[in-house]
């Protein structure tokens, strides 16, 4: 994504990178799965408007105070990252490895912290097929983690890089892209699933 | 003979004037009662304004990034014509 500008550039033309590649390819793909995402809420609320009862009888209630504090751990871990963000466009490559440490350890912890959640409701009787709840929670909590999953994957590798002094602003910027997404999602997925 | 044009017109607003049929899920005829209505239209709604909200976030974030740059260009291209 480049703009024409004055002075010398990276390319012949004079032209200046708008944004990374590796941003704009994973912006591209974040609106794609905001779609995704959108399409999911949207058949919940429809299949949640047309159910007699709600929540379905004989179904665990969702952990929505434990889920609430795992929440705060995911924002907690956004706010790092923006930390780091705000160091890596000062140049002050020195003060991102920790923000972005404590951002990809929370990361890790709010992943890890639902697993254990899933494994508690589905020894509880909330299976993928026990009742439309089910289905659809796994589903959408289901796809926020995958992505959760894929994001500190990138950030891990983004945050290797920086240890290794080459971490270059296209990787860096396709991993934020990703992690603010999936921190921006959740708070939507808590609400609609979790808080009715 | 009909008029094909005439026709397809009849078939449009004869459409238009059907919603009630329309308004249901075709397995499950969800959506005739009035409260899943209302939802279905309302997602309905939300899933058309979804995409250019997305899009018209992307577009802009973009032309932001393309004045900044461009102000950041403007004040070298000044400076180095003080000197």
């Amino acid at each position: 994504m480049t703009s024409r500008g004055a002075g010398p550039g990276p390319t012949p033309g004079g032209e200046r990178a708008v944004i990374p590649n590796g941003m704009f390819g994973m912006t591209l793909f974040v609106v794609a799965e905001g779609m995704l995402f959108a399409g999911l809420i949207s058949a919940f609320e429809i299949m949640h408007s047309a159910a007699m009862v709600w929540p379905p009888p004989d179904q665990p209630r969702l952990p929505v105070e434990a889920t609430a504090f795992n929440t705060l751990v995911l924002l907690s871990s956004g706010y790092f990252l923006y930390r780091a963000h705000q160091a890596f466009h000062r140049g002050d490559r020195g003060n991102m490895s920790r923000p972005m440490t404590l951002s990809l350890g929370l990361g890790v912890f709010f992943v890890l912290f639902q697993g254990f959640e899933w494994v508690q409701l589905i020894g509880e009787g909330l299976t993928l097929s026990s009742s439309s709840l089910g289905s659809f929670f796994y589903l959408m909590i289901g796809m926020h983690a995958l992505h959760a999953v894929g994001a500190i994957g990138l950030l891990g590798y983004a945050t290797v890089r920086l240890r290794s002094g080459w971490l270059t602003p296209s990787p860096f910027g396709a991993a934020e892209v990703l992690w603010f997404f999936v921190v921006a999602v959740w708070p939507v997925l808590y609400s609609v699933v979790y808080l009715r | 003979m009909p008029d094909r044009l005439g026709l397809a017109t009849a078939c449009g607003i004869l459409v238009l004037f059907a919603p009630g049929i329309s308004a249901a899920c075709s397995v499950c005829m969800t959506g005739r009662e009035d409260d899943t209505r209302i939802v279905y239209e309302l997602m309905t709604g939300f899933m058309t304004l979804i995409p250019f909200v997305l899009a018209g976030g992307v577009f802009y974030w973009l032309r932001g990034r393309v004045k900044e740059i461009e102000a950041r260009h403007e004040r070298a291209r000044a400076a180095a014509s003080e000197r």
